[in-house]
């Protein structure tokens, strides 16, 4: 496994499983990008900052937020993780009350390391499939 | 070959997506592929050529001028993942009213497994109704 893919599995296991803040400052560099977790109108975050308020929100909603890598792929200069997110609501952090249900969702995430440091990263979680089984979204195209 | 997978993942966006070309997704998915798209509350898998075709109709009945451009592009010799955005036209029919047009702009990452020239497997996160429908719902996390 390539050192920076062992990168990519300590960020999920050291900033979500374990959910320790400081690895965000080892692992992120500080004028970081980060493209789809600004919410509905898609707005780019930036910075550790700006990620370590997201970090702590859906920690709060999601205790006990579990994160799965399921698969890696690189071709040396950008990284991808493809990833299943399990938790359970049960405490504030979102814009609706705690529901006390399971989640269950895949996403994508692709980035650029560089020095050390992961510098942007582009994201695609399934928030509606989330926000589906908290009973805020009803989907069905049939 | 991982040139070549690249040059499939985007000739399937290309034909498939933004031309609508039913022969290619003959010619380049396998027919015992298995591709994990979320478009239901439930998780449904879409097996083979048949049902994605119908998949594809679906979708491309709801969404009009649908353009996918690759953004960010990573592959090796088995696996493609691509980062997109996404432009549409979605078609919705108002209440007292007729059908309006409404504009979506989205993004996706998307996974494909390629062997000998066929997509056997394919994960694709696409919020397919764009950020709207989450604004609308309320939601803004």
């Amino acid at each position: 496994m390539m050192q920076e893919e062992t990168v990519l599995h300590r960020w999920f296991d050291e900033v979500w499983n374990n959910k320790r803040e400081s690895a965000i400052d080892e692992l992120l560099a500080a004028d970081s990008i980060h493209h789809g977790l600004g919410g509905p109108e898609g707005q780019v975050m930036r910075g550790t900052a700006d990620f370590k308020q997201f970090h702590r929100a859906f920690l709060a909603a999601f205790p006990d937020l579990e994160v799965t890598v399921e698969d890696v792929v690189s071709d040396g200069r950008k990284f991808v993780a493809r990833c299943t997110v399990r938790g359970t609501h049960t405490g504030e952090g979102l814009p609706i009350a705690p529901t006390g249900r399971r989640i269950e969702f895949t996403g994508i995430g692709m980035c650029i390391y560089e020095d050390g440091k992961f510098v942007e990263v582009w994201n695609e979680y399934d928030f509606m499939k989330m926000y589906s089984q908290l009973g805020v979204l009803s989907l069905n195209l049939e | 070959m991982r040139e070549l997978n690249e040059a499939i993942f985007y000739r399937w966006i290309e034909e498939v997506w933004n031309q609508g070309k039913e022969e290619t997704v003959d010619e380049l998915l396998a027919d015992q592929a298995i591709v994990d798209y979320p478009y239901h509350i439930e998780k449904k898998l879409i097996h083979g050529r048949d049902e994605y075709k119908n998949f594809l109709r679906v979708i491309r009945g709801l969404f009009f001028n649908i353009n996918i451009k690759i953004e960010q592009i990573v592959a090796d010799d088995r696996k493609v993942i691509a980062f997109c955005s996404v432009t549409a036209d979605r078609r919705r029919v108002e209440k007292n009213g007729g059908p309006v047009n409404i504009p979506a702009k989205t993004s996706g990452l998307c996974q494909m497994i390629i062997e000998d020239g066929k997509i056997m497997q394919a994960w694709c996160n696409i919020d397919i109704f764009g950020k709207s429908e989450l604004k609308t719902s309320g939601v803004s996390g």
